[in-house]
């Protein structure tokens, strides 16, 4: 089991931790995946489930004329989108290359690991909706003779019949979900005491986005629903795995170990430390 | 007109005609533009692509998305103020098959990395009455008590190359699902 999960880590660009225990000090070793995980996992299934049957009546509320030509939720929600994508990619890597600049560890840590969590997820959920291949909700409007229709799913139509099929999960929420996770899991290392006004800021700008991309009848509050899902469980096991299962694994030594400053004659120089990166602070996570 | 492409479709028959006497009546410096159409991309969902966009680029990246939607018939909802602003339009309603041809263009042109400019709205898709002129009362509330029952069929998009304040220069023309 731990030698696939390592060739699962693998295959997303995480690294097999080699000096783990020279650097975990006091803290004691904890599992990837824990039963609480489940019970998280089954809470969004549960809740992904439990909204199928309303989908069509959140669009049906979010698409009328009133909402529509609202100029200001239009403009809110063109935003939010942006920020989720492409700027979680944008932030996080802004975060790490500045914190690599002006060495503080903290800012590099939570670029790196906070840009990873959204391209782990990421990947996940493109091969979730080419393979579940569900429509978007504009694909079949309420003047259909159908009307709205979210039950239109068909497998492996995400790959053949291109955006408009790949509905399931929302790729947005999982971008911001999994910023969120892995910012809210990040800093509440550094400042426990701020956890309950970060965990609430970063997952209800969260949750904004998805309400943005249904006010965008673009999808369904199912495929919000999982998209959060897959977002928070990414960012909550990435930065597990680099701060409590593999700490000083090579994926974090060679991205944060190593030193980039600005040369005398311009541009940057860029050195190798082979010993492992003095360790910040650890809490809970 | 703002530089940059756009991508329309324009209408055709008795109803271009009507519209386009009320567009010279109402705004005859927006009448002088276009013939009257639906913007596809340009405007909401997609902003303008870049004027530098070579025109056979732009031909080969939309030809695999148009010839994947067949023609279709639509039918404008009442005139309206475009997002409370003094622009008067007659929206259609933008879900079903021409925001399907709005994804399925604006997902070329993403996935061939040509500039566009970033929309504020999402795809609205409507045909302008009235977009430079600041109406009085009287004639804003004549255009909004106007009614276009006949319906709009699209069977082709065009695009339109606007250069300057005044000039447009059509650069292509497409037939939707390959007719």
């Amino acid at each position: 089991m731990r030698r696939q999960l390592r060739a699962v880590l693998l295959s997303v660009g995480l690294s097999v931790p080699t000096v783990a225990h020279a650097q975990t000090g006091t803290l004691p070793h904890v599992p990837l995946f824990t039963w609480e995980d489940a019970v998280l996992a089954g809470g969004f299934v549960v809740g992904t489930v439990a909204l199928r049957p309303v989908d069509e009546d959140f669009a049906t509320h979010l698409q009328t004329k009133y909402a529509q030509q609202n100029r200001y939720f239009q403009e809110v929600s063109t935003v939010v989108r942006t920020i989720a994508e492409p700027g979680a990619f944008i932030i996080g890597g802004s975060l790490y290359a500045v914190g690599r600049l002006s060495k503080q560890r903290n800012m590099a840590d939570l670029g790196l690991h906070g840009t990873e969590s959204v391209i782990v997820a990421s990947v996940f959920a493109g091969v979730l909706k080419d393979a579940f291949g569900r429509a978007r909700p504009f694909v079949h409007p309420p003047t259909d003779s159908t009307g709205y229709n979210s039950s239109d799913w068909q497998f492996g139509r995400g790959l053949t019949k291109g955006d408009s099929y790949r509905s399931f999960p929302s790729g947005h929420s999982v971008a911001a979900f999994a910023a969120a996770a892995a910012v809210v899991n990040e800093t509440s290392r550094w400042w426990p005491s701020m956890t309950w006004v970060i965990g609430p800021m970063m997952y209800g700008g969260a949750g904004l986005v998805g309400v943005s991309r249904m006010y965008n009848n673009k999808h369904w509050a199912s495929d919000v629903m999982m998209g959060a899902a897959i977002g928070v469980f990414a960012g909550n096991k990435v930065v597990r795995y680099h701060h409590r299962t593999n700490p000083g694994n090579k994926f974090d030594q060679w991205l944060l170990g190593a030193s980039l400053q600005p040369a005398p004659g311009g541009g940057f120089t860029h050195s190798l430390f082979l010993a492992p990166a003095p360790r910040v602070a650890q809490g809970r996570r | 007109m703002k530089p940059g492409i756009v991508i329309v479709a324009e209408l055709t028959g008795a109803l271009a005609s009507r519209i386009h006497a009320i567009q010279e009546r109402f705004d005859p410096r927006m009448a002088a533009e276009l013939p009257p159409h639906l913007t596809l991309i340009g405007s909401s969902g997609m902003g303008p692509i870049s004027v530098h966009t070579e025109p056979e680029r732009l031909r080969e990246t939309l030809i695999p998305a148009v010839e994947s939607i067949a023609p279709m018939t639509l039918h404008f909802e009442t005139p309206m103020r475009f997002m409370q602003s003094d622009v008067v339009v007659l929206p259609i309603d933008p879900n079903g098959a021409v925001r399907e041809l709005h994804e399925s263009m604006a997902e070329r042109i993403r996935a061939a990395k040509i500039v566009t400019e970033r929309p504020r709205f999402t795809f609205t898709p409507h045909c302008t009455l009235s977009f430079y002129r600041q109406l009085p009362p009287n004639e804003l509330k004549e255009l909004l008590a106007m009614r276009f029952e006949e319906p709009v069929v699209v069977g082709a998009v065009q695009g339109y190359r606007a250069t300057g304040p005044r000039g447009t220069q059509r650069i292509l023309e497409l037939k939707l699902g390959g007719s």
